[in-house]
Protein backbone atom coordinates (compact mmCIF):
# COMPACT_ATOMS: atom_id res chain seq x y z
CA UNK A 1 0.00 0.00 0.00
CA UNK A 2 2.70 2.43 0.98
CA UNK A 3 4.56 1.63 -2.16
CA UNK A 4 1.52 2.44 -4.22
CA UNK A 5 1.18 5.82 -2.59
CA UNK A 6 4.82 6.45 -3.24
CA UNK A 7 4.33 5.60 -6.89
CA UNK A 8 1.45 8.01 -7.16
CA UNK A 9 3.57 10.75 -5.70
CA UNK A 10 6.44 10.00 -8.02
CA UNK A 11 4.18 10.05 -11.01
CA UNK A 12 2.88 13.42 -9.92
CA UNK A 13 6.32 14.84 -9.67
CA UNK A 14 7.07 13.64 -13.13
CA UNK A 15 3.91 15.22 -14.42
CA UNK A 16 4.77 18.50 -12.83
CA UNK A 17 8.22 18.44 -14.29
CA UNK A 18 6.88 18.30 -17.80
CA UNK A 19 4.75 21.35 -17.12
CA UNK A 20 7.37 23.47 -15.40
CA UNK A 21 10.13 24.17 -17.87
CA UNK A 22 12.57 25.30 -15.21
CA UNK A 23 11.63 22.90 -12.44
CA UNK A 24 15.22 22.55 -11.25
CA UNK A 25 15.68 26.28 -10.73
CA UNK A 26 14.56 27.79 -7.44
CA UNK A 27 12.27 30.81 -7.16
CA UNK A 28 15.14 32.89 -5.93
CA UNK A 29 17.38 31.93 -8.82
CA UNK A 30 14.68 32.69 -11.40
CA UNK A 31 14.09 36.10 -9.87
CA UNK A 32 17.79 36.81 -9.92
CA UNK A 33 18.06 35.85 -13.57
CA UNK A 34 15.19 38.18 -14.35
CA UNK A 35 16.96 41.03 -12.59
CA UNK A 36 20.25 40.39 -14.31
CA UNK A 37 18.95 39.92 -17.84
CA UNK A 38 15.76 42.01 -17.60
CA UNK A 39 14.21 39.25 -19.66
CA UNK A 40 10.66 38.89 -18.38
CA UNK A 41 10.46 35.32 -19.61
CA UNK A 42 12.23 34.28 -16.40
CA UNK A 43 9.61 36.10 -14.41
CA UNK A 44 6.91 34.40 -16.48
CA UNK A 45 8.32 30.98 -15.67
CA UNK A 46 8.30 31.90 -12.00
CA UNK A 47 4.74 33.23 -12.09
CA UNK A 48 3.46 30.13 -13.85
CA UNK A 49 4.24 28.15 -10.73
CA UNK A 50 1.71 30.19 -8.84
CA UNK A 51 -1.09 30.61 -11.37
CA UNK A 52 -3.28 28.00 -9.72
CA UNK A 53 -2.79 29.46 -6.26
CA UNK A 54 -3.40 32.99 -7.53
CA UNK A 55 -6.62 31.93 -9.20
CA UNK A 56 -7.69 30.22 -5.97
CA UNK A 57 -7.03 33.31 -3.86
CA UNK A 58 -8.93 35.50 -6.33
CA UNK A 59 -11.82 33.02 -6.28
CA UNK A 60 -11.91 33.16 -2.51
CA UNK A 61 -12.30 36.90 -2.38
CA UNK A 62 -14.18 37.68 -5.59
CA UNK A 63 -16.36 34.55 -5.81
CA UNK A 64 -16.92 34.98 -9.57
CA UNK A 65 -14.90 32.95 -12.04
CA UNK A 66 -14.60 35.71 -14.63
CA UNK A 67 -13.71 38.34 -12.07
CA UNK A 68 -11.09 36.01 -10.64
CA UNK A 69 -9.59 35.43 -14.10
CA UNK A 70 -9.38 39.17 -14.76
CA UNK A 71 -7.86 39.69 -11.36
CA UNK A 72 -5.13 37.10 -12.01
CA UNK A 73 -4.28 38.88 -15.28
CA UNK A 74 -4.03 42.18 -13.42
CA UNK A 75 -1.76 40.59 -10.84
CA UNK A 76 0.48 39.27 -13.64
CA UNK A 77 0.79 42.75 -15.12
CA UNK A 78 1.46 44.28 -11.75
CA UNK A 79 4.19 41.78 -10.96
CA UNK A 80 5.82 42.25 -14.38
CA UNK A 81 5.85 46.00 -13.81
CA UNK A 82 6.96 45.99 -10.20
CA UNK A 83 9.12 42.95 -9.59
CA UNK A 84 12.20 44.77 -10.84
CA UNK A 85 11.70 47.72 -8.55
CA UNK A 86 11.63 46.09 -5.15
CA UNK A 87 14.03 44.04 -3.14
CA UNK A 88 12.12 40.77 -2.84
CA UNK A 89 13.45 38.28 -0.34
CA UNK A 90 10.75 35.70 -0.46
CA UNK A 91 8.82 35.75 -3.72
CA UNK A 92 5.92 33.60 -2.61
CA UNK A 93 4.84 35.78 0.30
CA UNK A 94 5.43 38.95 -1.70
CA UNK A 95 3.18 37.57 -4.45
CA UNK A 96 0.52 36.63 -1.90
CA UNK A 97 0.54 40.21 -0.63
CA UNK A 98 0.24 41.62 -4.16
CA UNK A 99 -2.65 39.24 -4.86
CA UNK A 100 -4.54 40.16 -1.72
CA UNK A 101 -4.08 43.87 -2.37
CA UNK A 102 -5.38 43.47 -5.90
CA UNK A 103 -8.46 41.61 -4.66
CA UNK A 104 -9.01 44.32 -2.06
CA UNK A 105 -8.81 47.05 -4.71
CA UNK A 106 -11.39 45.27 -6.85
CA UNK A 107 -13.66 44.72 -3.87
CA UNK A 108 -13.40 48.40 -2.99
CA UNK A 109 -14.38 49.40 -6.52
CA UNK A 110 -17.27 46.99 -6.32
CA UNK A 111 -18.35 48.21 -2.92
CA UNK A 112 -20.67 50.83 -4.36
CA UNK A 113 -22.75 48.10 -5.96
CA UNK A 114 -22.80 45.35 -3.35
CA UNK A 115 -21.77 45.32 0.27
CA UNK A 116 -18.77 43.12 1.01
CA UNK A 117 -17.19 41.78 4.13
CA UNK A 118 -13.50 42.58 4.26
CA UNK A 119 -12.74 40.99 7.59
CA UNK A 120 -10.67 38.23 6.09
CA UNK A 121 -8.39 40.62 4.28
CA UNK A 122 -7.55 42.40 7.51
CA UNK A 123 -6.06 39.27 8.95
CA UNK A 124 -2.36 39.71 9.67
CA UNK A 125 -0.15 38.62 6.85
CA UNK A 126 2.12 35.75 7.67
CA UNK A 127 5.51 36.30 6.13
CA UNK A 128 7.47 33.13 5.87
CA UNK A 129 10.64 35.07 6.55
CA UNK A 130 9.34 35.64 10.04
CA UNK A 131 8.14 32.10 10.46
CA UNK A 132 8.44 31.00 14.07
CA UNK A 133 11.72 29.56 15.17
CA UNK A 134 11.74 25.81 15.47
CA UNK A 135 11.28 24.94 19.07
CA UNK A 136 14.34 23.72 20.89
CA UNK A 137 14.84 20.49 22.75
CA UNK A 138 13.83 22.28 25.92
CA UNK A 139 10.24 21.69 24.93
CA UNK A 140 9.33 18.53 26.77
CA UNK A 141 6.17 16.58 26.14
CA UNK A 142 4.99 17.50 29.67
CA UNK A 143 5.25 21.14 28.70
CA UNK A 144 3.35 20.47 25.50
CA UNK A 145 0.64 18.54 27.25
CA UNK A 146 0.20 21.26 29.85
CA UNK A 147 -0.05 23.88 27.10
CA UNK A 148 -2.49 21.74 25.18
CA UNK A 149 -4.79 21.52 28.19
CA UNK A 150 -4.87 25.31 28.44
CA UNK A 151 -6.62 25.60 25.08
CA UNK A 152 -10.35 26.14 25.07
CA UNK A 153 -12.40 23.02 24.51
CA UNK A 154 -13.16 23.64 20.83
CA UNK A 155 -9.52 24.23 19.95
CA UNK A 156 -8.39 21.34 22.15
CA UNK A 157 -10.80 18.95 20.45
CA UNK A 158 -9.94 20.02 16.94
CA UNK A 159 -6.17 20.08 17.51
CA UNK A 160 -6.05 16.64 19.12
CA UNK A 161 -8.37 15.08 16.56
CA UNK A 162 -6.36 16.56 13.71
CA UNK A 163 -2.76 16.25 14.84
CA UNK A 164 -2.83 13.32 17.23
CA UNK A 165 -5.62 11.17 15.84
CA UNK A 166 -4.69 12.16 12.29
CA UNK A 167 -8.20 12.82 11.05
CA UNK A 168 -8.97 14.93 8.01
CA UNK A 169 -10.85 18.24 8.29
CA UNK A 170 -13.95 16.47 7.07
CA UNK A 171 -13.67 13.77 9.71
CA UNK A 172 -13.01 16.28 12.48
CA UNK A 173 -16.05 18.21 11.35
CA UNK A 174 -18.18 15.06 11.41
CA UNK A 175 -16.97 14.01 14.87
CA UNK A 176 -17.31 17.42 16.52
CA UNK A 177 -20.28 18.71 14.57
CA UNK A 178 -18.51 22.01 13.83
CA UNK A 179 -18.71 23.33 10.26
CA UNK A 180 -15.62 22.77 8.10
CA UNK A 181 -14.43 26.37 8.11
CA UNK A 182 -14.75 26.54 11.90
CA UNK A 183 -12.66 23.37 12.20
CA UNK A 184 -9.92 24.95 10.11
CA UNK A 185 -9.82 28.12 12.14
CA UNK A 186 -9.92 26.21 15.45
CA UNK A 187 -6.91 24.18 14.36
CA UNK A 188 -5.01 27.24 13.14
CA UNK A 189 -5.80 29.33 16.21
CA UNK A 190 -5.20 26.40 18.52
CA UNK A 191 -1.77 25.88 17.06
CA UNK A 192 -0.93 29.55 17.39
CA UNK A 193 -2.09 29.65 21.02
CA UNK A 194 -0.13 26.52 21.75
CA UNK A 195 3.02 28.11 20.45
CA UNK A 196 2.47 31.30 22.42
CA UNK A 197 1.78 29.47 25.64
CA UNK A 198 4.86 27.28 25.23
CA UNK A 199 7.06 30.29 24.61
CA UNK A 200 5.64 31.86 27.77
CA UNK A 201 6.34 28.72 29.78
CA UNK A 202 9.88 28.54 28.45
CA UNK A 203 10.48 32.16 29.38
CA UNK A 204 9.13 31.48 32.87
CA UNK A 205 11.39 28.48 33.25
CA UNK A 206 14.36 30.52 32.10
CA UNK A 207 13.77 33.28 34.66
CA UNK A 208 13.20 30.70 37.40
CA UNK A 209 16.45 28.95 36.56
CA UNK A 210 18.28 32.27 36.50
CA UNK A 211 16.78 33.24 39.88
CA UNK B 1 2.26 9.79 21.47
CA UNK B 2 5.16 11.97 22.59
CA UNK B 3 6.55 12.30 19.12
CA UNK B 4 3.15 13.12 17.81
CA UNK B 5 2.79 15.89 20.36
CA UNK B 6 5.96 17.53 19.13
CA UNK B 7 4.68 17.08 15.65
CA UNK B 8 2.02 19.70 16.25
CA UNK B 9 4.57 22.46 16.37
CA UNK B 10 6.77 21.45 13.51
CA UNK B 11 6.35 23.51 10.40
CA UNK B 12 6.35 21.30 7.36
CA UNK B 13 7.56 23.59 4.64
CA UNK B 14 7.14 21.22 1.75
CA UNK B 15 5.95 22.56 -1.54
CA UNK B 16 2.73 21.07 -2.80
CA UNK B 17 2.27 20.31 -6.46
CA UNK B 18 -0.52 21.36 -8.74
CA UNK B 19 -1.52 17.72 -9.20
CA UNK B 20 -1.74 17.10 -5.48
CA UNK B 21 -3.97 20.11 -5.08
CA UNK B 22 -6.25 18.97 -7.88
CA UNK B 23 -6.39 15.44 -6.50
CA UNK B 24 -7.40 16.81 -3.13
CA UNK B 25 -10.10 19.00 -4.63
CA UNK B 26 -11.48 16.14 -6.69
CA UNK B 27 -11.67 13.96 -3.59
CA UNK B 28 -9.25 11.44 -5.06
CA UNK B 29 -7.19 11.03 -1.90
CA UNK B 30 -7.23 8.39 0.80
CA UNK B 31 -7.99 9.78 4.29
CA UNK B 32 -4.35 9.37 5.40
CA UNK B 33 -3.08 11.19 2.32
CA UNK B 34 -5.72 13.82 2.83
CA UNK B 35 -4.61 14.40 6.37
CA UNK B 36 -0.96 14.76 5.36
CA UNK B 37 -1.91 17.22 2.68
CA UNK B 38 -4.05 19.28 5.04
CA UNK B 39 -1.26 19.36 7.56
CA UNK B 40 1.11 20.65 4.89
CA UNK B 41 -1.04 23.55 3.82
CA UNK B 42 -2.43 24.64 7.18
CA UNK B 43 0.59 26.81 7.95
CA UNK B 44 0.68 28.46 4.55
CA UNK B 45 -2.00 31.14 4.27
CA UNK B 46 -1.44 31.46 0.51
CA UNK B 47 -2.16 27.79 -0.11
CA UNK B 48 -4.98 27.62 2.44
CA UNK B 49 -6.70 30.64 0.85
CA UNK B 50 -6.28 29.22 -2.63
CA UNK B 51 -7.78 25.89 -1.63
CA UNK B 52 -10.76 27.62 -0.08
CA UNK B 53 -11.31 29.63 -3.24
CA UNK B 54 -10.90 26.72 -5.63
CA UNK B 55 -13.36 24.73 -3.57
CA UNK B 56 -16.03 27.28 -4.46
CA UNK B 57 -15.84 26.37 -8.12
CA UNK B 58 -18.60 23.89 -8.91
CA UNK B 59 -16.95 22.24 -11.88
CA UNK B 60 -13.48 21.22 -10.73
CA UNK B 61 -12.60 19.91 -14.18
CA UNK B 62 -12.50 23.49 -15.42
CA UNK B 63 -9.69 24.47 -13.08
CA UNK B 64 -6.96 22.99 -15.25
CA UNK B 65 -8.40 24.59 -18.37
CA UNK B 66 -8.56 27.98 -16.69
CA UNK B 67 -5.01 27.72 -15.39
CA UNK B 68 -3.65 26.67 -18.78
CA UNK B 69 -5.51 29.55 -20.36
CA UNK B 70 -4.05 32.02 -17.88
CA UNK B 71 -0.57 30.62 -18.39
CA UNK B 72 -0.88 31.00 -22.13
CA UNK B 73 -1.75 34.66 -21.81
CA UNK B 74 1.06 35.09 -19.29
CA UNK B 75 3.54 33.71 -21.82
CA UNK B 76 2.31 36.21 -24.35
CA UNK B 77 2.77 39.02 -21.88
CA UNK B 78 6.28 38.05 -20.92
CA UNK B 79 7.43 37.25 -24.46
CA UNK B 80 6.25 40.52 -25.96
CA UNK B 81 8.95 42.68 -24.47
CA UNK B 82 11.75 40.52 -25.75
CA UNK B 83 10.30 40.48 -29.25
CA UNK B 84 9.93 44.22 -29.50
CA UNK B 85 13.46 44.64 -28.29
CA UNK B 86 14.72 42.20 -30.90
CA UNK B 87 12.83 43.99 -33.62
CA UNK B 88 14.34 47.30 -32.56
CA UNK B 89 17.84 45.90 -32.52
CA UNK B 90 17.70 44.10 -35.85
CA UNK B 91 15.36 45.88 -38.21
CA UNK B 92 15.39 49.58 -37.46
CA UNK B 93 18.98 50.38 -38.49
CA UNK B 94 18.61 48.68 -41.88
CA UNK B 95 15.40 50.45 -42.85
CA UNK B 96 16.96 53.69 -41.69
CA UNK B 97 20.11 53.21 -43.80
CA UNK B 98 18.13 52.12 -46.78
CA UNK B 99 15.78 55.11 -46.77
CA UNK B 100 18.68 57.50 -46.19
CA UNK B 101 20.54 56.17 -49.23
CA UNK B 102 17.37 56.27 -51.29
CA UNK B 103 16.83 59.89 -50.31
CA UNK B 104 20.40 60.83 -51.20
CA UNK B 105 20.10 59.21 -54.64
CA UNK B 106 16.83 61.02 -55.22
CA UNK B 107 18.33 64.39 -54.30
CA UNK B 108 21.33 63.72 -56.53
CA UNK B 109 19.07 62.81 -59.45
CA UNK B 110 16.97 65.93 -59.02
CA UNK B 111 20.11 68.03 -58.78
CA UNK B 112 21.53 66.54 -61.98
CA UNK B 113 18.21 66.93 -63.75
CA UNK B 114 17.87 70.58 -62.77
CA UNK B 115 21.51 71.28 -63.60
CA UNK B 116 21.11 69.89 -67.09
CA UNK B 117 17.92 71.80 -67.72
CA UNK B 118 19.50 75.07 -66.59
CA UNK B 119 22.60 74.46 -68.73
CA UNK B 120 20.60 73.70 -71.84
Amino acid sequence: MEKEVFCILRFNNFNRVSKDRYHDISDKELLQRFRQTEDSEWLGALLERYTLLLFGVCMKYLKEENDARDCVQQIFLKVIQEAGRYEINYFKSWLYMVAKNQCLTILRDRKGKTPVALTDLNAPLADSDNSPQPLSDEVTSELLEAALKELNSEQYNCVTLFYLKKNTYQQVSEITGYPLLKVKSHIQNGKRNLRISIQKKLAQNATRDAG
Amino acid sequence: MQDELKHILSDKKEAISREQLLQYLNGEMEPAEKHDFEQKIIDDPFEADALEGLDELQDKKRIELIVDDLNRSLRKKTAKKVNSRKRLQLKTPWTLYFSAILLLILIALIFIFLHRQLNS
